[in-house]
């Protein structure tokens, strides 16, 4: 026999090798946030700001030196990076749950490096980056903080401030810089709202210079901003938030009346819900009401995704993009409002959502993102919690394990989606490992409270 | 700096330049084919559809004139290992929708691309036609668009499996009774065949999927026993089954779709465990030896088409063994010159230049996408050249689907959407040469 051949009939009598133990999430998640402290901090450039930086190569662990091929379903100008250029930018917004599963870190292992992290990206963020005409922050949907040329910069053509997911981080953002987290708040008001008096705004608002205009007020938009001020009103009680809270209230309630006389949702209950909890009344019950009305829009067309009723848009399992969801993010949001509520008709349609996902797989040649199988994961998490049916946690910790071998691999930075290679927050990675966490929680009964992974939308 | 910036800002109340330092802007990368694919399209729609016979069924021809962009008159010399028995008719006048398989779907991605349904309706019309049109030729027979009649192959008209089929699922659509009725064709002694039976359960998983038709799942759990008792396929083949039966088990339901799985990973065992020699010699283990980089011979595949398979089984994985051999081989057609004299195929190009825009999408390495568009240039000028179609091989003067001209036009078209980061299209993988 010929070597060639000789070794080639070793080998294939050889291949069974033993599987690969299973992952242990806490320390996937754990080996994510050691290697962004020590690799995946800003020390470049004139001023080593010690921000995340919410892109890497990963065979490097270092600034990509190319602007990386983009995930399926993203669009150039919101990656983290000049356009055509490097990708070499922060966006806090990104990285929300990022560092949100550094705290939970902390408070897991008792390791103060975590929340320090953190701190210190919030506290030089807030103080060091906010443009002096508009007070708006270089985040979000389009803008990050250059970490070479320590600059703001848009990731297209334009600088436009958009929010890209609420901001869950206020309380601590105004123990460490109340006074540019106030002075944001006040720049939204003044530099993303154009009209005062009917709440008329764009979901862009240029970043450099006052700007705003009564263009696409996308509803959700309205909820970030009320989110936003209503931690203002708590911090300061500068009657100015709830002014602006209600000037925008009262457009929606003006605007969710169709021309032949229906309702259609639009803000969403959350930060509605959320804003009544800290301003007085009767705006707190304004609010609350609205809420309530948004429930009774928003349920039918979540029986419909439910029902796969094909007169309306059916979300994905697997599949994620530029403003498109997946079936367990519209869990994710039933999650949240029954937390808010305990309303049973959202318990009752997250069940529902995560009997659909058990045995799921991502459809054949999908570019699946890390956030997809975080909104799955998490599902399925909150299906257990709520009912300690045991495939509920089955099934989230095969998806997990599932999520650790496509996106993790033998690397300690998670990929950016099934079809790229390098590490990139846009698509979720840290919502991913806020679901790994909350899997290893309900795993090992741990008592610490992970952060509801419920602010992608 | 910073402290004096604000400094000014509060003391003198002054607007403030925009940040200092500004880098300057990067120019966008120029783009030169999808110019090159919308012409062969958009002449394929125009000249290259079935007008001649009784029947003027509209069906794509799978051979054409470049000069005349007409139909061939006489039977062109046939490229290097291409088998005569293989081509479409004689003279070229056949239509073959295998063949063209990757012309549908590129058809299909340019309509998404430039929101014009005509790519889109002709692709329809194409499969409408091969599954219910007066002619009837059905999607896996050759149709001689002069003498109107089924062109037989080594005098028989059997079911002949090119390729696996990608677009069931659209074919159920358009004619769900035709395809149930042909999806449920057996291609009889084939099956012994690896590659052929992956070719099979994808199409009868697909039919399941669509019909919830019993006889499916027999046939498949049929065909499965049978090979699970058999030891791993060999090679390439491996790899292809390993993708249609993990492709279709995402179609079926429990427990055979963990069955087909476990036997996909079977066979990605088999495969990985091969002798490859990718870093020295540039080349997967195949029964002749190791694959060749540039040359399409009868029974083999070249290194970047098995890559294209590897990928394939990696997209759908995770698994870092495919990861690795697919960035070496994407190394190993960096500083791999193209033989001189070789009579090569658009094929053969088109799965280099997919090799190396994959490589760049999983390694971030610039080096891979420069390579792809030096390739995609040199494919431009040589098949191209001043025709709007393809060249069947750099030694032929005619347009032949058979040697992958719609498999050069889709790495194209991916090149391009990689180029300008395009994504809200997606381009559809280009791993069915198997």
């Amino acid at each position: 026999m010929k070597p060639f051949f000789l070794l080639l009939a070793l080998s294939v009598l050889t291949v069974r090798a033993a599987p690969a133990p299973p992952a242990n999430f806490m320390d996937v998640v754990r080996r994510y946030a050691d290697t962004m402290i020590e690799h995946g901090r800003d020390t470049y450039g004139p001023q080593e700001s010690g921000l995340f930086l919410t892109a890497l190569d990963r065979m490097t662990l270092k600034p990509l030196t190319v602007r990386p091929a983009p995930p399926g379903g993203i669009r150039r100008g919101d990656r983290p990076g000049r356009a055509w250029s490097a990708m070499n930018g922060s966006n806090p917004q990104l990285d929300q749950n990022l560092l949100r599963v550094l705290n939970t870190l902390t408070e897991i292992t008792g390791d103060a490096r975590y929340a320090k992290a953190v701190d210190e990206e919030l506290t030089w963020f807030l103080n060091n980056t906010m443009s002096p005409k508009t007070n708006l922050l270089p985040w979000g949907e389009h803008l990050s903080w250059d970490v070479i040329y320590d600059i703001p910069i848009g990731g297209g053509d334009e600088t436009m401030h958009e929010f890209a997911r609420p901001w869950a981080l206020w309380d601590r953002c105004y123990k460490l810089a109340p006074e540019a987290s106030a002075r944001f708040a006040l720049g939204l008001w003044e530099h993303q709202i154009a009209n005062h008096q009917t709440g008329g705004f764009d979901r862009h608002a240029p970043y450099f210079e006052h700007g705003p205009v009564d263009g696409k007020d996308f509803p959700r938009h309205a909820g970030f901003y009320i989110g936003t001020w209503c931690y203002a009103w708590k911090y300061t009680s500068n009657e100015v938030y709830p002014l602006a809270i209600e000037t925008l209230l009262a457009r929606f309630e003006r605007k969710r009346v169709q021309k032949d006389g229906t309702m259609a949702a639009t803000i969403g209950p959350l930060e509605c819900e959320l804003a009544a909890s800290m301003v007085p009344d009767p705006l707190s019950s304004r609010l609350k009401t609205f809420a309530l009305k948004e429930d009774e829009l928003i349920l039918p067309d979540l029986q419909k995704q439910l029902r796969g009723d094909t007169a309306g848009y059916i979300p994905p399992r697997w599949q994620t993009g530029y403003s498109a969801g997946t079936l367990s993010s519209s869990a994710m949001f039933c999650l949240a409002r029954y937390q808010q509520t305990k309303n049973p008709a959202y318990r009752d349609m997250l069940l529902a959502f995560a009997d659909s996902y058990l045995g799921s797989r991502p459809e054949e040649d999908v570019d699946v993102w890390p956030l997809s199988f975080a909104h799955a994961i998490s599902t399925q998490v909150a299906a257990w919690n709520l009912t300690k049916k045991q495939p509920y946690l089955d099934q989230a910790r095969t998806f997990a394990q599932m999520a650790v071998n496509f996106f993790w691999q033998d690397n300690p930075l998670p990929r950016a989606s099934l079809k790229t290679g390098h590490y990139e927050t846009i698509t979720g990675c840290d919502s991913l490992a806020l679901a790994l966490l909350e899997v290893h929680a309900a795993t090992n009964g741990l008592t610490v409270p992970i952060p509801s992974n419920t602010i992608d939308r | 700096m910073k402290t004096g910036r604000w400094l000014l800002l509060l003391v003198f109340n002054i607007a403030l330049p925009a940040w200092s330092a500004d880098p300057p802007k990067a120019p966008v990368p120029p783009s030169p084919y999808i110019g090159v694919i919308y012409r062969y399209a958009d002449t394929m729609l125009a000249k290259g559809r079935d007008t001649v016979g009784p029947q003027k069924t509209g069906l794509f021809l799978s051979a054409l004139d470049r000069t005349a962009l007409a139909p061939l008159t006489s039977r062109p010399q046939a490229p290097a290992g291409v088998r005569e028995a293989d081509r479409a008719g004689d003279p070229l006048t056949g239509a073959n929708a295998q063949h063209d398989e990757n012309l549908l779907r590129l058809l299909y991605t340019l309509s998404e691309l430039s929101s014009k349904p005509i790519y889109r309706d002709a692709a329809d019309a194409e499969l409408k036609l091969s599954l219910t049109g007066t002619a009837q030729p059905g999607l896996f027979v050759a149709w001689d668009t002069v003498k109107d009649e089924v062109i037989k192959k080594d005098g028989s008209s059997a079911l002949e499996v090119f390729r696996p089929w990608m677009l069931w699922d659209r074919c159920f659509d358009l004619a769900p009774d035709p395809s149930k009725q042909l999806a449920s064709a057996s291609p009889g002694d084939k099956l012994d065949s690896p590659r052929e039976a992956g070719f099979c359960v994808r199409k009868w998983a697909v039919g399941y999927a669509r019909t919830k038709d019993g006889q499916f799942l027999r046939a498949i759990e049929g065909l499965l026993e049978r090979f699970e008792k058999q030891r791993p396929a060999s090679f390439a083949s491996s790899l292809s089954m390993a993708i249609d039966f993990d492709g279709a088990a995402l179609r079926l339901p429990e427990p055979l779709a963990s069955r087909l799985r476990t036997f996909a990973a079977r066979e990605d065992e088999a495969f990985c465990a091969l002798p490859h020699d990718l870093k020295q010699k540039g080349g997967f283990a195949s029964p002749a030896g190791l694959t060749s980089q540039w040359e399409e011979k009868e029974g083999t595949r070249t290194t970047a088409a098995v890559a294209l398979m590897c990928l394939a089984r990696y997209e759908n994985t995770g698994s870092t063994a495919y990861r690795d051999l697919i960035t070496a081989a994407a190394e190993s057609y960096l500083d791999s010159p193209l033989p001189e004299n070789l009579d090569l195929w658009p094929l053969t190009l088109g799965h280099a230049v997919s090799l190396q825009v994959a490589a760049w999408r999983h390694t971030a390495r610039p080096a891979h996408l420069e390579h792809a568009r030096r390739l995609a240039d040199l494919a431009v000028e040589k098949f191209w050249g001043t025709s709007p179609l393809p060249r069947a091989s750099l030694k032929s003067e005619h347009y032949e689907s058979l040697t992958g001209a719609g498999t050069l036009a889709l790495a194209l078209a991916e090149l391009h959407l990689n180029i300008l980061h395009i994504t809200a299209v997606r381009c559809p993988p280009n791993t069915i040469d198997r």
